[in-house]
């Protein structure tokens, strides 16, 4: 048996508002393998981020958590107490951000920004503490730790500032990393540094990432299994390999079709007509049968698909199949 | 050479507020000395990372900023007047939120000096939307009814109604998603045939340049280090930098091995003001030699056009 760190059932998630309830996630399913990267694709709006913050409950106040269960470790968070939760957060999961510069406290020296962590997780202060941070700098390569740990973060590029927010959420070993879009805004050469370092620390750590993101290519080169989400549905799942090697759903099909990259000659990229359904009474059926060119009518715009197996760590779901 | 634009001998100083008040005061220099012509029905791509000048460069050539040294000579004689528009990255902050899509597309025309009445701009401004694949019944609505991607529609209609010759583009699909830029990107091509726009199109994506752009300018710090055809920059990259850029562009990879972790090491280097002597790279190139500290390298050409400023051209080959 694999050994399964989280898993999520069945979780829907609503948000109201004063147009109406939107259905943000709608029975999604999936699970993060113990000491592996699960890479969480779609367009924005599909609900990446939802589903990643409904694992911390971070959630805010419109959203209402309809059903599922999620277990981490073995634990449904969503039966956890306020204190259980903070005991969760920040410890056992922690979160990196697109933006390092306003995850960071502009206020307060780089030291602070991750002192408060330790501080608030493991309890300890002074020099101790400051000895941890420190020592987090040094592993996260940021050079001359000592003089960066007394600096402020405007001081540093986006990329030293994103590694001080690797350093502060690596900080008390979480079991698990939320990275959302967390190379987003940076470089390829500084990404790729990024992403390395992240790889190395992952492996010396034990940990697992779900690492939410647009970029398709970054899946394939990082991680271990992908999630494909449209419009807050699941429509393919599996090992990174097989998915890209043959993808099964319309609608990863375009996505990969859509990238422009440096091994292509293209003429035309294909792209996808249209854009994701407002959530607030969307499309029945299969989500993306507004956009889908092979829809099969009185079908997929009548009930969502059962699971295809492709393989075994390969499914897809699509009346196609 | 039929060029629209060139540029010769381009500089661009910011000045450092200097640590001491009697220290001698330091220059940022964003762009140092660089050499450009941009031909006619050409879509010249910009690529480097951030901080390289890749904005300033399109700021200067827009006349948005006044250059330190250096002259930008538009049109082929001086009679010539050479129309010039942008489009912006942030679709959010590039449209005003209080104007209708109607007066942010005709705001132009209204600049221009062949304006006309209030009653042409409509069938001008409504060809404009239609070109960008928009609609009459959008035309009076406000930016927040639209999309990202809508918007960006928008700003392109707005940079194209004074049938300019010539468009800046900064960054336009690089916050909008894939499928969004894919669409976008369609649009950029189909307009360069349709009314033959030329255009620099400003990007950190290399994939995106690959797939817009005719010829390829890479810059580093404030230089061009390489500029060439699209196919030829690809299949035969010259320069260190140039070659370290294409390696880590990440790829979907069929047959797929961790490319990231096998990457080599590069050593890491502290942001600071780059010296005024040798080649910027020095620092960072892994096949510097002593001549690369001390001189700025010369200007290599070859296979016709294919241009690149790096000692390791002179016929020297790789030594340890």
């Amino acid at each position: 048996m694999e050994n399964k760190l989280l898993e999520v059932k069945g979780l829907s998630v609503f948000f109201n508002s004063y147009l109406g309830v939107a259905e943000v996630l709608d029975h999604i399913n999936y699970s993060l393998k113990t000491n592996s990267w699960l890479g969480m694709a779609g367009e924005s709006g599909c609900g990446k981020t939802v589903s990643a913050f409904s694992l911390l409950r971070l959630l805010p106040e419109a959203a209402v958590i309809k059903s599922g269960e999620i277990l981490f470790k073995g634990d449904d968070v969503l039966k956890k107490s306020n204190r259980e939760l903070r005991d969760l957060r920040g410890s056992e999961i922690s979160v990196v951000f697109q933006e390092p510069q306003s995850a960071l406290n502009p206020s307060k020296r780089v030291g602070l920004n991750i002192l408060e962590s330790i501080a608030l997780h493991q309890g300890v202060r002074g020099n101790d503490a400051k000895k941890i941070a420190i020592e987090m700098l040094d592993r996260v390569k940021i050079p001359q730790a000592r003089m960066r740990f007394s600096q402020y973060p405007y001081e540093l590029s986006g990329g030293m500032q994103q590694r001080v927010c690797i350093a502060i959420a690596l900080a008390c070993h979480p079991s698990m990393l939320i990275a959302d879009e967390f190379t987003t805004g940076l470089d390829v050469t500084t990404q790729q540094e990024i992403l390395k370092l992240v790889l190395e620390l992952q492996r010396q750590l034990t940990m697992s990432i779900l690492f939410i993101t647009h970029d398709l290519a970054l899946i394939s080169e990082c991680c271990d299994d992908v999630v494909v989400m449209y419009a807050g549905q699941i429509v393919e799942k599996g090992n990174v390999d097989r998915v890209f090697r043959d993808p099964s759903h319309p609608y990863t099909k375009l996505l990969l079709n859509a990238i422009p990259t440096i091994s292509k000659n293209d003429e035309t990229l294909k792209s996808i007509d249209g854009v994701v359904p407002s959530l607030i009474n969307p499309p029945k059926g299969c989500r993306f049968h507004t956009r889908c060119k092979q829809a099969i009518p009185g079908k997929c715009d009548v009930v969502f698909p059962e699971q295809t197996v492709r393989d075994e760590a390969h499914q897809v779901w699509c009346h196609l199949y | 050479m039929d060029s629209m634009i060139s540029i010769k001998g381009l500089k661009k100083y910011f000045p450092i507020r200097s640590a001491s008040l009697l220290g001698k005061a330091k220059r940022n220099k964003a762009i140092d000395d660089i050499d450009l012509d941009i031909q006619r029905g050409e879509a010249l791509g910009i690529v480097g990372e951030s901080g390289s000048g890749k904005t300033t460069l399109g700021k200067l050539i827009l006349g948005l900023y006044s250059a330190s040294g250096g002259t930008i000579k538009y049109g082929s004689n001086d009679e010539e007047e050479i129309k010039l528009s942008v489009v912006f990255q942030d679709p959010f902050s590039s449209l005003n939120p209080r104007m209708t899509v109607f007066n942010i597309v005709k705001e132009p025309l209204e600049n221009r000096r062949d304006a006309k009445t209030n009653h042409n701009y409509r069938e001008t401004v409504l060809d404009a939307l239609i070109s960008v694949g928009l609609s009459e019944e959008q035309m009076f609505r406000y930016p927040h009814e639209f999309s990202g991607g809508q918007r960006q529609r928008i700003a392109i209609a707005r940079a194209i109604v004074s049938k300019p010759m010539f468009v800046v583009f900064d960054e336009p699909t690089s916050g909008l998603d894939v499928s969004v830029q894919a669409q976008i990107l369609n649009l950029l091509k189909e307009l360069k045939v349709k009314i033959g726009l030329s255009y620099i199109f400003i990007s950190h994506n290399v994939g995106v340049i690959k797939y817009i752009c005719t010829r390829i300018a890479v810059m580093y710090r404030g230089k061009i280090v390489e500029i060439a055809e699209n196919l030829e920059l690809f299949d035969n990259p010259l320069h260190p930098y140039t070659q370290h850029l294409l390696s880590v562009v990440p790829v979907i990879n069929k047959d797929r091995t961790k490319t990231i972790i096998e990457a080599a090491d590069k050593e890491m280097v502290l942001d600071k003001v780059a010296s005024s002597v040798g080649c910027i790279y020095y620092e960072k190139c892994p096949l510097r030699r002593n001549i690369c500290k001390e001189r700025a390298p010369a200007k290599s050409i070859s296979a016709g056009s294919h241009v690149v400023f790096c000692w390791k051209q002179e016929n020297w080959t790789q030594e340890k």
